[in-house]
C-alpha cells in the first residue's frame, strides 16, 4: 500500500495540469490552449480605450506630448493567428471625401495572448499611433476618414477597416 | 518560536579607500532616467533628464524634442541617486523557525544588486528661439519644420550629431516643433556633465523614446519617476505585475532587472512595471540641504581647510571633482584624484592660485540649488510613482505616455517580504530541515533542505526555475480612469507550479530519495514528464519494499 501511495503522490503532482487552461469569465467557454489557430484570422481595431470596432467613431487627434506631427491612438485585437513572434502592423488613415492619404504608421510589434476577460483567446497589444505628417491639427479636425489596419506575419495577413471622424482629444 | 530577520543588504561598498573613487564615467549607457512633475493647475510639466556620456567634451551634443519653449536649469545626479536608493525594490527574506533548529546553517550573502545607471536621449527651416548658458552647457532652443534643416543647422553650428539621427528625429519634426540642443561650454570637460531640468507648458507626460533608439543598448532600462496628485500609470504601454516567485530571493534579488526585461517582453515589448507608488513624503529629509554650508567654504583661508569642509558636506562625484579642478586645481604633474584625496600631502606654496569664493558659488549653483529645488518640487506633489521597463532599440517605436489615475489603488510597496519557514523538528539540524517559502500573496512553495540542494549542486533558485517561465504574473491595460483591464492572468499557472514543486520537495523529504528535482520530468506545461515521473516513482516504490 505504501509503495502505491508513494507512486500516486508523485504522479498526481506532475501529471500535468495544462497551465493555460482557463475558462473565460463571461462566456464560460474553456480553451485548451488560448490563442490557438482554430479558423480564419480575425482583426479588430479600436480607437484609444473605446470599444472594439470603428463604426463612424469619433477619433481623437492631436499633438503628441513631445511635439511633432499630429497623431491618433489605436489598439488592435487579433484572433486565430500565430503571433508568438509578433507581427508587422500597418495602419493607414484616408480622407473618405477627398481620397487623401492623411497618415498612418507601420511597425513591428509584439502581442499578448489574453487568457481572461472579454479579450480572452485573442492577441492584444499596446497602442499603435498613426501620425499625420505634413498636416496641422486644424487641417485634420472634422475630416471623415477610413482607417485600414492590417497585421502581417511571414505566413498570414489579416486586414480590417472602419470609419470615423477626426475630433479633438 | 524565534523569528530571525535577514534583511537584504544595501549597495555593495566601494573599496577604493579615498574620497574620490572611480570618477570616470562608466562606458555602458544602460538605462534612461527621467523625473516628471505635472502641475495640473499651471498646465506645466517639469522634466529632469539624467545624462550619461563617455567621450571628449567636443563630442558631446544632445538634442531633445519639447512641446513648447522650455525654461532650462541645471539638475543634479544626486536627485536621481536619492530617488533610486529610497524607492528601489527590495526583497527581504524573513526566516521563521517553526521548530527550534540546531544552528548549522549556511549563511547567505544577501547583497542586493543595484539597478544600473542612465544614458542620454540623444537624438538630435530652423528658428533660434533662445540661446543661454545653463550650468555647464551652451543651449539652443530651436523651432524646426524639417528634419534635414534641423540636423544641418545643428551640425553647422558645432553640435556633433550624426546623419543617422535623421529617422529618429522624424516623428518629432512638424509644422511647429521645438527642440533643445546642448553642448558643453568651451571651458568645460565631459566631467561637468550633469542632468538638465526643463519646464514647459503641457498637460501630458511622455518619454521621447524613439529618439533614444539610435543610442540604445540591448534591453535598455527605462525608469520614470512621476510626481503628481495621483498614481501615474502607462497609457500607451501596458502594465505588468511581476511574478515575485521568479526573483532569486536567496541570491539577494540579483535578477530583478532580468525579470523586468522578461516581463516587458512577455507583454509584447511595450510595458512598464510599478516599482513604487505612494506618498512623495517617502523622500522627506533625504535631500538634507541644510547640511550644506558653502559660506564656510568661501571663507576658507587654506586649500586643505576648504577641502575638509567640502569632504564633510559633499559626495565624491565626477561633478564635484570637475568643480574642484576649476577652482582649486591640482599642482602640475599631480593627478586630480590623488590631490583631492590628500590635499595636505602636497606643498602648495604661496604662489598656488585658487578661488574659494568661486568654488563655493559653483557648488551652490550646480549641486546645492538643484537639490533644494528638487526637494521643493517633490514636496509640492503629494504622490510619487516609480515605473520601470526595458526596451531594445527595435522596440522603441512608440513613445510611452503616462497619465494619472485616481480610481486605482494608489499604493505599490517597494519593499517585498517573503517568509522562509524552517521545519527543524525541535533541535533538528537547520541544514537538513525541510522549508517553506511563503510569499506576501499567500502562495507558498515547500523546498528541499539546504543539505539536499548542496548535494545536488543546486540552489533554491534553480530548484524553482520553472516559476521563472513567467515573469509577468498579470498583464493589464491602464488608463486615466477606472480599474485596470486585465488582459492576461497567470496566477492559476503559478499556483500549479508551486503545487508541483511542493510535491517534489515533499517526496524528497519523505524518502530522502535522490530524485532529480529539476526533471522528474515536470515542466511548465506539464507535458512530456509523466512517463519519466512514473519511472522515478517506481524506483521509490522499489526502495520502500526493501
Amino acid at each position: 500500500m505504501e509503495r502505491w501511495v508513494g507512486v500516486l503522490l508523485i504522479a498526481v503532482g506532475c501529471a500535468g495540469t495544462d497551465p493555460s487552461t482557463v475558462p473565460t469569465a463571461d462566456t464560460g467557454v474553456t480553451y485548451d490552449v488560448p490563442c490557438a489557430v482554430r479558423g480564419e484570422p480575425t482583426l479588430d481595431v479600436a480607437h484609444a480605450v473605446d470599444p472594439w470596432g470603428l463604426d463612424d467613431a469619433e477619433i481623437g487627434c492631436g499633438i503628441p506630448p513631445q511635439g511633432g506631427a499630429p497623431y491618433a491612438r489605436f489598439r488592435l485585437r487579433i484572433g486565430d493567428l500565430a503571433l508568438d513572434d509578433g507581427a508587422t502592423v500597418t495602419v493607414t488613415v484616408t480622407d473618405l471625401d477627398t481620397g487623401e492619404a492623411l497618415g498612418g504608421t507601420e511597425l513591428v510589434m509584439g502581442f499578448v495572448c489574453s487568457n481572461v476577460g472579454d479579450d480572452a483567446d485573442h492577441w492584444v497589444g499596446s497602442e499603435v499611433h498613426a501620425r499625420f505628417d505634413g498636416y496641422s491639427v486644424e487641417e485634420l479636425l472634422g475630416r471623415h476618414v477610413q482607417v485600414v489596419a492590417s497585421v502581417a506575419t511571414d505566413d498570414d495577413l489579416v486586414t480590417t477597416s472602419g470609419t470615423g471622424t477626426l475630433a479633438p482629444f | 518560536m524565534s523569528v530571525l530577520a535577514l534583511i537584504a543588504l544595501s549597495q555593495p561598498a566601494a573599496a577604493c579607500g579615498g574620497f574620490f573613487c572611480n570618477t570616470s564615467d562608466p562606458i555602458d549607457q544602460a538605462a534612461e532616467r527621467i523625473v516628471f512633475a505635472h502641475d495640473e493647475e499651471a498646465g506645466e510639466v517639469e522634466a529632469h533628464v539624467q545624462i550619461f556620456f563617455s567621450g571628449s567634451a567636443e563630442e558631446f551634443a544632445w538634442v531633445v524634442p519639447v512641446p513648447d519653449v522650455p525654461e532650462l536649469f541645471p539638475s543634479s545626479d544626486d536627485v536621481f541617486t536619492l530617488l533610486d536608493s529610497v524607492t528601489k525594490p527590495q526583497f527581504r527574506l524573513v526566516v521563521d523557525e517553526v521548530d527550534e533548529c540546531d544552528d548549522d546553517r549556511i549563511w547567505y550573502d544577501y547583497d542586493y544588486a543595484l539597478s544600473s545607471s542612465a544614458p542620454a536621449p540623444e537624438a538630435g527651416g530652423v528658428n533660434v528661439v533662445a540661446e543661454e548658458k545653463v550650468g555647464p552647457y551652451e543651449t539652443v532652443t530651436l523651432r524646426a519644420r524639417s528634419t534635414d534643416e534641423l540636423l544641418t543647422w545643428l551640425q553647422d553650428n558645432g553640435f556633433d550629431l550624426p546623419d543617422a539621427l535623421s529617422p529618429a528625429l522624424d516623428p518629432y519634426v512638424a509644422e511647429e516643433s521645438y527642440f533643445v540642443a546642448m553642448r558643453l561650454a568651451n571651458d568645460k570637460s565631459s566631467g561637468d556633465i550633469q542632468p538638465i531640468g526643463m519646464r514647459y507648458p503641457s498637460d501630458s507626460i511622455s518619454i521621447p523614446i524613439q529618439l533614444t533608439s539610435i543610442a540604445a543598448t540591448p534591453d535598455m532600462r527605462v525608469e520614470a519617476y512621476v510626481l503628481g496628485d495621483y498614481r501615474a500609470v502607462p497609457e500607451s504601454y501596458l502594465h505588468v505585475q511581476i511574478n515575485e516567485a521568479a526573483i532569486d530571493w536567496f541570491g539577494g534579488a540579483w535578477n530583478y532587472e532580468e525579470v523586468i526585461t522578461q516581463a516587458a517582453n512577455e507583454a509584447g515589448g511595450h510595458a512598464f512595471a510599478t516599482d513604487y507608488a505612494g506618498a512623495s513624503s517617502i523622500m522627506d529629509g533625504w535631500f538634507d540641504t541644510d547640511r550644506y554650508d558653502t559660506e564656510s567654504i568661501a571663507m576658507a583661508t587654506e586649500p586643505m581647510e576648504a577641502m575638509e569642509l567640502v569632504m564633510s558636506q559633499f559626495s565624491g562625484t565626477t561633478l564635484l571633482m570637475s568643480i574642484l579642478t576649476e577652482f582649486m586645481p591640482p599642482p602640475a604633474g599631480v593627478e586630480a584624484q590623488d590631490f583631492y584625496n590628500c590635499v595636505g600631502c602636497y606643498e602648495l606654496g604661496p604662489d598656488y592660485v585658487w578661488d574659494p569664493v568661486g568654488l563655493a558659488d559653483a557648488l551652490d549653483e550646480r549641486i546645492v540649488e538643484p537639490l533644494a529645488h528638487a526637494d521643493e518640487l517633490i514636496g509640492a506633489h503629494p504622490h510619487l510613482t516609480r515605473l520601470t521597463s526595458s526596451l531594445d532599440a527595435v522596440e522603441m517605436t512608440v513613445d510611452p505616455t503616462f497619465v494619472f489615475n485616481s480610481d486605482m489603488s494608489q499604493t505599490v510597496e517597494h519593499i517585498h517580504e517573503a517568509k522562509l519557514l524552517m521545519y527543524c523538528g525541535d533541535g533538528g539540524s537547520w541544514t537538513e530541515s525541510s522549508r517553506e517559502l511563503v510569499f506576501e500573496d499567500g502562495r507558498s512553495i515547500r523546498l528541499p533542505s539546504e543539505a539536499w540542494l548542496a548535494e545536488m549542486g543546486m540552489t533554491e533558485f534553480e530548484f524553482m526555475e520553472r516559476l521563472s517561465n513567467k515573469a509577468a504574473l498579470v498583464i493589464e491595460q491602464t488608463a486615466a480612469s477606472g480599474e485596470p483591464i486585465v488582459i492576461a492572468d497567470y496566477n492559476t499557472w503559478a499556483d500549479e507550479q508551486a503545487y508541483d514543486l511542493s510535491t517534489e520537495a515533499d517526496a524528497i523529504a519523505a524518502d530522502g530519495a535522490e530524485v532529480e528535482a529539476k526533471g522528474c520530468g515536470c515542466d511548465a506545461t506539464g507535458a512530456g514528464g509523466a512517463a519519466g515521473l512514473l519511472a522515478v516513482a517506481g524506483l521509490l516504490g522499489l526502495r520502500r519494499r526493501r
